[in-house]
């Protein structure tokens, strides 16, 4: 099987990015390698690419799949010659730092901007609640600030062809939709919490 | 009603005083009952602003407590994730306790939400989340241990009855009927995704018709503890279903716990005359509801013109917020984006009362940023 290994810049709350301080200009990159013997996201990538296809179907899909990244740099290890080095696929390189990272989730819109509260983690307290001007979200994503939706704020500086801008990106998960096979599956975990649990709907009860 | 003047906090209750300790807001409220004898009640959770830890958790670490044997109960009125944060955790460790909820609450359409929606949304502080690790505790409880199904409770369900020495009643004056049901079809209609939904985080459901509004009297001595119920005049559900059915038998309460945050869908003008005794104390907690804090200006002045004992956890639920790096304050400040933080200030107030004195007054101790609520009036801002 063909192995292509995507360079994503960590962008995610899901993908570890390490210290994001300023003092380590570093940017963390996270490797994701689509082959048969990669351990990270291969459980979760199985399902989607089920045919390998080629590596602009990779990329496509990647983006598709995993929105919140940014695409750096992208390598096919195949065609990689012993010692040398890597074949560039043609992209700018760049490199963020980021600064401050949050999860958001939208409270609700107003006419210019929208209320979301704030996440650094499940267990972030006090939670942080900002009211942002609607045009700080690409054009096409404005539709999706709707109350509930969840999406990621980074600040932090753009380091690009030798210069430094700072920058606030503010983007939106394109979740996927909800499957049959999900919703019955919650039944049958539901159905099994009544048995492990002796927890009967007050309705089944009132009618034994 | 006597205010104590530098009240220390570590002072546990005498075994005959009753105590009502209220805490917020720590994004949301917690209420700690003593219920005489070494015996306490859990209702609701929030976190202590300052170690992160439940605010009742932290408070019976104080008072030596042990929470593992003397809770006997922990109430979740309902799942708001403002009055559920840190509620699996108090569960855990509440190992004697029975978990309370509405009946709603054990109907396989909310199972499925929680089923659904458990680890979906690691962040966001979801009530699903909340509710996932009380499922979890109850399961590991299935050894050797009774306390396993949840208490379901609805309007008139007695929770906890002592005939005497002292006599104590804990009763739960909602949810109604129509309650349960309005809630089953709403879990159905607007909660419970459809295929091919786009997924969000789990909407909040207005108004609160789910919650349980309890009764706490120990000899004689009735607190009214309001949760999150709201009045919009519907037939059957709010404070209207609890007036028509309650009033005649739990009234003359002594004090109150004001529903929603002293919010005006959160009263009702017969609660004061028909449940209350005359100058009862009050106690509420702070909410930042959309862009309005609750309790707004009016929202005070209604409250103290019923009561001159009445008592806020903290003047208000939310504090500017100052990033510690100045290249993200300069962005935020380029992008005209202020960030406060809910539930930073945080308060407790607690009431005390022996039982067997026939003499005996209610005491009132204010902690951190806990003050009489009639000073919000002098001060300005909330309109």
């Amino acid at each position: 099987m063909a192995t292509n290994n995507l360079v994503v810049q960590s962008h995610s709350s899901t993908a570890p990015y390490g210290d994001t301080d300023s003092a380590l200009a570093t940017p963390i990159c996270h490797h994701v390698l689509l082959n048969e013997t990669t351990a990270d996201f291969q459980m979760s990538l199985s399902d989607k690419f089920e045919d390998p296809g080629t590596t602009a179907t990779y990329v496509a899909e990647m983006v598709e799949a995993f929105p919140q990244f940014n695409l750096l740099r992208l390598t096919n290890t195949l065609r990689r010659k012993p010692g040398g080095r890597e074949p560039s696929a043609g992209l700018i390189e760049e490199r963020s730092i980021i600064l401050q990272q949050w999860d958001g989730v939208v409270l609700f819109r107003g006419k210019t901007t929208f209320t979301a509260r704030l996440y650094e983690g499940y267990q972030d307290f006090p939670v942080k609640r900002a009211e942002i001007e609607v045009e700080e979200v690409a054009d096409e994503q404005r539709d999706m600030i709707l109350a509930g939706a969840p999406f990621s704020w980074i600040i932090g500086y753009r380091v690009r062809a030798g210069t430094r801008s700072r920058f606030s990106e503010i983007y939106f998960r394109r979740l996927p939709a909800w499957t049959k096979k999900e919703i019955e599956e919650a039944e049958i975990t539901a159905s099994k919490l009544d048995e492990e649990v002796g927890w009967t709907d007050p309705r089944e009860s009132a009618a034994g | 009603m006597r205010k104590l003047d530098g009240p220390i906090l570590e002072s546990p209750p005498q075994a005959d005083e009753l105590e009502v300790s209220v805490f917020g807001p720590g994004f949301g409220e917690c209420i700690v009952v003593h219920l005489t004898g070494y015996s306490w009640l859990v209702i609701d959770s929030c976190l202590d602003a300052r170690t992160k830890e439940p605010a009742a958790l932290v408070y019976f670490q104080k008072l030596r407590v042990d929470a593992s044997k003397d809770v006997r109960f922990v109430v979740s009125t309902h799942w708001h994730n403002d009055h559920i944060r840190g509620i699996g955790r108090v569960f855990e460790k509440c190992e004697a306790a029975k978990f309370v909820c509405a009946h709603g609450l054990g109907s396989k359409e909310f199972k499925n939400l929680v089923s659904l929606y458990s680890g979906y949304f690691p962040s966001g502080g979801s009530g699903v989340e909340e509710m996932r690790q009380v499922f979890s505790s109850l399961r590991s409880r299935l050894r050797g241990n009774a306390f396993v199904s949840p208490e379901f409770v609805s309007a008139g369900t007695i929770l906890y009855e002592q005939p005497a020495n002292p006599q104590i009643l804990v009763k739960a004056l909602s949810p109604s009927s129509a309650a349960y049901f309005a809630s089953i079809v709403k879990f159905t209609e607007e909660l419970i995704p459809k295929e091919g939904q786009r997924r969000s985080t789990v909407p909040s459901v207005e108004p609160n018709d789910l919650a349980i509004v309890l009764t706490v009297r120990i000899a004689g001595l009735g607190s009214l503890l309001g949760a999150d119920l709201e009045e919009v005049g519907r037939s059957g559900l709010g404070w209207q279903a609890v007036l028509d059915r309650f009033c005649e038998i739990d009234n003359f309460h002594e004090g109150i716990k004001i529903s929603h945050h002293g919010s005006e869908t959160g009263h009702h003008p017969d609660i004061w005359p028909k449940m209350m005794k005359e100058d009862a104390w009050a106690a509420l907690t702070p909410y930042l509801r959309g862009k309005k804090h609750l309790p707004s200006k009016r929202d005070v002045k209604r409250i103290c013109s019923l009561s001159s004992n009445a008592y806020i956890t903290a003047p208000s639920s939310t504090t500017k917020y100052r990033h510690p790096k100045p290249a993200v304050r300069k962005q935020l400040r380029e992008m005209g984006v202020s960030i406060v933080e809910e539930g930073a200030r945080q308060g407790h107030i607690r009431f005390r009362r022996r039982v067997n004195d026939p003499n005996g007054e209610w005491t009132v101790e204010l902690f951190g940023n806990a003050c009489e609520l009639a000073l919000l009036l002098q001060s300005p801002g909330q309109s």
